[in-house]
């Protein structure tokens, strides 16, 4: 909090007596989540004062992998306030409700006053968050009476609807709808309701619908089933079939009420596909046991969609929006990047641009401001008394309002950049505070609720933007494992939230090795940066994670995917509104340059160019050998980069006509900025491997040098300029009429030119790819060539970019000799058998040596076509004996490498021209 | 470089000329001067010069740094490295390699490195020489040694002198072994001499893209028509795996980083303790994830045999459960690791179940004892985690000489004069129990947790050999049956049955540790949770009690 002053200050520390009624030094809070937020939470605890906090310890936290310590415990400035439980969450009703037990008891026993939940699984479980409040502690979130309002998605909508706000054509009671069709009208749903023992009566005041609902509510209550799986999937096929009439081309979405995420959710394309789909949503959402809630929503998938969503805050009477969210830039249902929406941004932004770009930037401005209008009538609606976030789908114009998310959300940061909220006294006008942190408000909402009068916002950055690094692959799909080794601290404007990884060991100041595999998702660390435009804090975040160095072993990041993916906004327009299926489509693009990057060999390419030259140029090329190979190889070497690098300076380092690329700055400009982009250059502490060489940054600081003061003399920049320059007659400007010094800067221009031409490859790669005619269009919508968005193209342009491990074996050999089992236990099924697929990493047998028991897992994914161990349990088996004859999925190609070599070759060849 | 008559030039022709002398240079004592500084300036610049320009971008283009650019990484930021002797040779060059104290973390260590940019690292008599000057100067100042080794072998056209220059290092390496420890770091192509003689030191670190081997692999053809590439011949994945390299790693600021962690854990030499870091972890914290641990374990389909993989509980016990595995790819069924419990250094043993059941193999014996002899003459204290069901039995392991490797492991563990103690985690049975750091080969302490296994024989033999009678019963019962007409299954099952009680019988009543406390060969139990602070508190005060020293006594036979 700021004082009237803008000092820091706590309340309970404030002379005014109206302040430090505002205290919050008695709360005593429990953080049951984990993630970036959790280190999050004990910071802000830390700053605001409150009496202590304490945190649950999972067992992914502690046991279940080696080098996988929760990292705050480190640092926990409450070590008796761990308290161990199995799991944040339970699978199941069942092992749900234990969990809950769990959690209140620990909070009563421990004499807590509050519980903080995050965006954690059960932060928006209305049946938690009921059980806190009943057990008489706080809750730093919506109440439940909130949650139970806004939070179920069918709800939602039906109370959206009420509002008049838009919605999307779909279905929220799938489950009513299904029970109807085994059972309409008063009868028979009474006979139903007497046959499972539940106290039904059928409200004749009311819709069939609304009875239907009524009577599943009560089952639910009781664990008894009225609907089935098979029910509902039946029901679902009926739907589907009913929205295909109206809107034959689009796809349809199932999503259960109560995910988030992206979990419990699925698209279909066709009536084949409904029932898995249906299944899948149920059984990701952990609600297949008898007696669960198991509605979920059907609705049309808006195929254009812009992901946008608004920051509400209220307690109970008032309610504000906080500007909005971007999150469209999304795979696999994770947002990746989220950067601020507010008004101030979007008249400023608007302001800038000309032509089309400005009216529509203007009518954001308009659809923004009703979003933020439906919101808050929204939230007041639902009495929210802490923060939520109100989702909408946005297409063109035209927004649809999702869902209500009942809790503080991953991007949250974005919006405490964007604004602040100022809380002034009602009775003494010039008595304020402000709160930027989110995670302060919602404790003195927990706190103080009621007496906080309504605040107002007050702009902060106009721009800000959140990545989130994840433990990926290329293509974006989540890697298991990895062990972070170093990581580099902060930089200055840098906010990094990385759940305490960076945490050194204070006993001896060593960066902590982490294991990722105990990672909950593949959710690492949140980074953000702000600027005073949308473009000053994308370079600002491309600047932070150019010079992150994360190091360590079998470890993947989305960090590339990233940092090419803002240089190339950065270059292609930073106010372009990609949808949420522009990702994907990026990543075709990426693919389709790495298939042809892979055949790019530098060595052959510089030796190619040495020998086209004359002898002396030959040995002077020789002295830029690394000077242009590294970068190329390290650029062409990375698609990612590669196509970060092409967004970014298309059009300025080179221009392309006709389908040839040539160069616009000088190229020694360009060299400087491959080099730059790739962070090669000198900075204090930077081991020598990381940087150019020192004869590599003598000649580059040389030529530099060299054609800054030709440019400060004579004005030529422009390889255009400087080639006419030196081929003309000796310039007086430059050399005042010194003959030998205008051939010294001749033979400079001719030496400092050599071989440059090897850069070239760049822009040629992205116009042999068609990455370079990804562009963003005058009405800032991101367009790309055919084959980067049809289905069929793009999946295996996506798949290039992390081909699966190919295998050569056509068998699964024991690693070991012992006792063979095909099971974990006697009664447990066989772990793989005939026909079935195995993913690498997979356990497929256990083999028990000296009575233990190993599990041995594939090595690779495929299918088990022969079992050579059916139905011999128990047996002996030697090292190295056959278990399963499979058929892997990928298989090696059989290439030799002098054919790898000349097909490498002929691709160099040909793009060096 | 810039004579107007090139074509092509790299410089700056437009760049301000540089101011060369302040004094007036045709003053005669003053051009003395003037000339000693400029010789003076040339001889400390001429070795970093190294083999020229060229040879050092052919050395970038491999994605080498030079020995100098690795000492640059190697020493704190704010040092200038102490270099010694660097124009000792007759080229006044410091003859390829480079010596010199570093201060790394506030420690001085010496340090040498292979220029490889001059020819290709070899050795000759003068570096040879120099080298062992190094060598002897850290042994005799007390400090540790890395090297850096990026050298072809021997310097053919130096002759003899090359492999005398090899044998004077080789024996001034030996001759510290036990003094100072030493980290050998693995750059480039090393081959004979260039492969012995790093290896003569405590600890190797091998990275991506380097060779070790004794000859290389066109050496390899010509002689055994063997075709295969240097990374299959010598690479990190061939001595990762077999011993020769301790660590791995990804690159060389890898490798130089992992020199600097593992040489956090060291003592400078064998007088001193390893560096004590007072903990900010409470040491009697109460560990509640021991108790999950044991729990998930046996509560898993294969119950009380299920393997446990033993790190999760050895980071249960160390300080902010940090601790530094060594030969982290190979016979994982023993793991040794540095780790510290209370500020105090440890070297763990700990049999690991989880991989080939954690039974000792020839492969871990090497291991094991390597690291218990260095940890041994360091003064660095042991802590046993066993959890070991016996020593491989079987062809394989026969053939290798398990009998002659698994007794030095436990020739070993007898010679440990340095505190040690052993805490029994689950299994500890027969041969293994006995050789594995028990209280009669010399363990200060052995522990047991309540659900420790400790017998002659595990459950099958035991039963055989416990119940030898009830099992003879159980049989003829079932030939009765058979005669008698009873289906063969019926019968099986029957006398199966029996067997299995017997079994369950023999596990309740013999395989706990109520034996061995009785006869005082387990000092006290521990209770899953207090690991930890029954270790810190006894290590404490076992350390109080040591006086850290040279390793004294009789040489035995073997080793």
């Amino acid at each position: 909090m700021r004082d009237g002053e803008g000092r820091k200050r706590r309340f309970q520390e404030c002379e005014s007596p109206w302040l430090r009624s505002f205290a919050l030094d008695d709360m005593k809070i429990l953080v049951v989540c984990r993630g970036p937020v959790r280190r999050e939470a004990f910071d802000v605890f830390d700053e605001i004062g409150v009496r202590a906090y304490g945190m649950l310890l999972s067992e992914k936290d502690s046991v279940v992998y080696p080098r996988c310590l929760a990292p705050e415990l480190r640092s926990f400035r409450f070590p008796a306030n761990v308290h161990r439980v199995r799991d944040y969450t339970g699978a199941g009703q069942e092992e749900k409700q234990e969990r809950i037990r769990e959690i209140v008891a620990i909070g009563v026993d421990h004499g807590y006053t509050h519980v903080f939940a995050g965006y954690g699984f059960m932060a928006e479980d209305a049946e938690f968050i009921g059980a806190i409040e009943q057990a008489g502690l706080g809750f730093v979130g919506p109440s439940s009476r909130v949650v139970r309002r806004a939070g179920a998605k069918d709800e939602a909508k039906k109370l959206a609807r009420s509002l008049g706000n838009a919605v999307i054509p779909g279905v929220d009671d799938v489950s009513a709808r299904a029970l109807l069709r085994k059972a309409r009208g008063r009868k028979p749903l009474e006979k139903l309701a007497k046959e499972h023992e539940l106290g039904f009566r059928y409200d004749e005041s009311t819709t069939a619908e609304e009875n239907a609902e009524a009577l599943l509510q009560a089952g639910y209550a009781r664990s008894q089933e009225l609907v089935s799986v098979a029910d509902l999937q039946a029901e679902a096929r009926e739907i589907c079939a009913e929205i295909w009439r109206d809107y034959p081309t689009h796809r349809i979405r199932f999503k259960y009420i109560g995910g988030g995420g992206g979990k419990g959710q699925r698209v279909v394309a066709k009536p084949a596909q409904v029932a898995a789909a249906v299944m899948d949503v149920l059984a990701e959402s952990k609600v297949l046991a008898p007696g669960s809630n198991r509605n979920f929503l059907v609705e049309l998938n808006i195929e254009r969609t812009r992901h946008n969503e608004i920051q509400l805050i209220g307690n109970g009477e008032w309610c504000l929006s906080l500007g909005g969210r971007d999150c469209s830039v999304q795979m696999h249902e994770q947002k990746l990047l989220e950067v601020s929406l507010t008004h101030e941004l979007l008249v400023a932004e608007a302001e800038r641009a000309s032509g089309k770009a400005r009216e529509i930037l203007r009518g954001d401005v308009g659809t923004l401001a009703r979003m933020e209008a439906e919101a808050e009538r929204f939230g007041a609606a639902t009495g929210l008394d802490s923060v939520s976030t109100f989702e909408c789908v946005v297409e063109g114009f035209d927004h649809y309002f999702m869902e209500m998310n009942t809790r503080i959300q991953v991007e949250h940061g974005v919006t405490e950049l964007a604004y602040a909220l100022r809380f002034t006294n009602p009775e003494r006008p010039g008595e304020r505070f402000e709160v930027e942190r989110l995670i302060e408000a919602m404790c003195l909402l927990a706190r103080h609720g009621a007496r906080l009068p309504r605040p107002e916002r007050v702009p902060r950055s106009p721009s800000g933007v959140e990545v989130r690094i994840n433990a990926t692959n290329d293509a974006l799909q989540p890697h298991a494992g990895g062990l972070i080794k170093s990581w580099s601290p902060p930089t200055p404007g840098e906010i990094r939230f990385d759940q305490g990884i960076g945490i050194k060991n204070p006993d001896t100041g060593a960066f902590v090795w982490y294991n990722l595999a105990g990672a909950y998702d593949s959710n690492i660390a949140l980074v953000l940066a702000d600027g005073a435009s949308r473009l000053e804090s994308y370079e600002r975040m491309a600047e932070i994670l150019r010079v992150m160095e994360l190091r360590g072993d079998d470890l993947h990041t989305n960090l590339d995917v990233h940092y090419g993916l803002l240089q190339w906004f950065i270059g292609r327009g930073v106010m372009a509104e990609p949808t949420t299926r522009f990702m994907q489509s990026y990543l075709a693009a990426a693919g389709a340059l790495r298939l042809l990057a892979q055949d790019v060999d530098v060595e052959v390419a510089f030796a190619e160019t040495g020998r086209r030259l004359d002898p002396e140029a030959r040995k002077v090329l020789a002295a830029k050998e690394t000077l242009l190979q590294r970068p190329l190889a390290r650029l062409l070497g990375n698609a990612h980069l590669l196509g970060g690098f092409l967004g970014r300076y298309d059009g300025e380092l080179w221009r392309s006509e006709g389908g040839e690329a040539r160069f616009h700055a000088n190229p020694v400009h360009f060299l400087e900025r491959l080099h730059h982009f790739l962070d090669l250059e000198d900075r204090p502490g930077k081991p020598p491997s990381e940087k150019l060489w020192e004869h590599d940054e003598g000649i580059l600081r040389a030529a530099l040098d060299f054609y800054a003061e030709v440019e400060a003399r004579t004005g030529a920049r422009d390889l255009e300029a400087l080639d006419a320059l030196f081929a003309g007659a000796a310039n007086a400007d430059l050399t005042g009429g010194d003959a030998g010094l205008w051939m010294r800067c001749q033979a400079a221009h001719r030496g400092h030119q050599l071989g440059l031409e090897l850069l070239l490859l760049i822009p040629r790669l992205g116009l042999a790819s068609n990455f370079l005619e990804v562009v963003v269009n005058e009405e800032l919508q991101p367009v790309f060539p055919e084959r980067f968005t049809e289905p069929a193209s793009l999946a295996a342009l996506v798949r290039a970019l992390a081909p699966p491990p190919a295998a050569a074996a056509d068998e699964i050999v024991t690693p070991m000799g012992g006792t063979f089992y095909a099971r974990e236990a006697p009664q447990l099924p066989p772990l793989v058998d005939e026909g079935d697929h195995f993913e690498a990493g997979q356990p497929l047998f256990v083999i028990e040596v000296m009575k233990m028991f190993n599990k041995v897992l594939a090595p690779f994914s495929g299918t088990v076509v022969e079992n050579r161990m059916r139905g011999k349990d128990g047996t002996v088996v030697k090292k190295g004996q056959v278990i399963f004859r499979i058929e892997p999925d990928e298989r090696l190609a059989e290439e030799k490498p002098e054919e790898t070599a000349a097909r490498r070759r002929a691709t160099t060849l040909s793009l060096l021209g | 470089m810039a004579a107007p008559s090139r074509r092509y030039t790299l410089d700056n022709p437009l760049a301000p000329q540089p101011v060369t002398s302040r004094r007036d240079p045709t003053h005669r004592s003053a051009r003395f001067y003037e000339e000693s500084l400029e010789l003076g300036r040339e001889l400390i610049e001429r070795p970093k010069q190294g083999g020229g320009i060229d040879r050092v971008r052919v050395q970038h283009a491999k994605g080498r740094m030079t020995v100098w650019e690795r000492i640059r990484v190697l020493s704190d930021r704010d040092r200038e490295p102490n270099i010694l002797w660097q124009n000792w040779g007759r080229g006044l060059d410091g003859a390829s390699i480079v010596t010199g104290i570093l201060s790394i973390g506030g420690r001085d260590v010496a340090v040498y490195g292979h220029d490889f940019t001059l020819r290709a690292g070899s050795m000759d008599a003068t570096n040879g020489a120099k080298l062992a000057r190094l060598i002897y100067l850290a042994a005799e100042r007390g400090i540790p040694l890395i090297g850096m080794n990026d050298s072809a072998g021997a310097f053919v056209p130096a002759g003899v002198g090359g492999l005398d220059g090899y044998s004077e290092a080789f024996a001034a390496l030996r001759r510290i072994s036990g003094l100072v420890p030493s980290i050998s770091l693995m750059f480039g192509y090393n081959a004979g001499g260039g492969a012995y003689l790093p290896r003569q030191g405590s600890f190797m670190i091998q990275c991506a893209g380097t060779f070790i081997g004794l000859t290389g692999p066109g050496v390899v053809k010509s002689a055994l028509g063997e075709d295969v590439t240097a990374d299959d011949l010598g690479g990190p994945g061939v001595h990762g795996l077999n011993g020769v390299c301790d660590l791995t790693t990804n690159d060389e600021l890898g490798s130089l980083r992992t020199a600097l962690r593992l040489l956090s854990y060291l003592p400078n030499n064998n007088r001193e303790l390893a560096p004590f870091r007072p903990t900010s972890d409470p040491i009697d914290r109460f560990t509640l994830e021991e108790d999950i641990l044991f729990r998930n374990t046996f509560d898993s389909p294969a119950g009380v045999n299920a393997p446990l993989e033993i790190t999760l509980f050895l980071q249960q016990i160390c300080d902010h459960g940090e601790y530094f595995e060594l030969q982290p790819e190979r016979a994982r069924n023993l793991v040794t690791a540095f780790g510290r419990i209370g500020g105090h250094v440890v070297g763990f043993v700990a049999n690991n179940s989880a991989v080939a059941s954690g039974q000792i193999d020839v492969d871990a014996a090497r291991k094991g004892q390597r690291f218990i002899r260095f940890c041994n003459l360091y003064n660095v204290p042991l802590i046993f985690l066993e959890d070991v069901s016996g020593f491989t039995p079987g062809t394989e392991q026969e053939t290798r000489g398990i009998i002659l490797e698994g007794r030095r492991l436990l020739d070993a563990i007898i010679d440990i004069r340095v505190p040690s103690m052993t805490l029994i985690v689950r299994n500890a049975f027969g041969g293994a129990y006995a050789a594995y750091n028990s209280h009669f080969v010399g363990a200060d302490m052995v522990f047991a947790m309540p659900h420790a296994r400790i017998a002659v024989m595990d459950g099958g033999g035991g039963t055989q050999f416990v119940f030898k009678d009830e099992l003879r019963t159980f049989e003829a019962a079932y030939q009765k049956d058979i005669a008698a007409g009873v289906p063969e299954p019926d019968a099986r099952r029957k006398r199966d049955e029996g067997m299995r009680q017997l079994r369950e019988r023999y596990e309740r009543e013999l395989m706990n540790p109520r034996e061995a406390l009785s006869l005082g060969s387990v000092s006290r139990i521990v209770m899953p949770g207090t690991s930890r602070r029954v270790l810190a508190e006894n290590l404490d005060f076992l350390m109080r009690t040591y006086t850290p020293s040279p390793m004294g006594g009789p040489q035995r036979e073997f080793e």
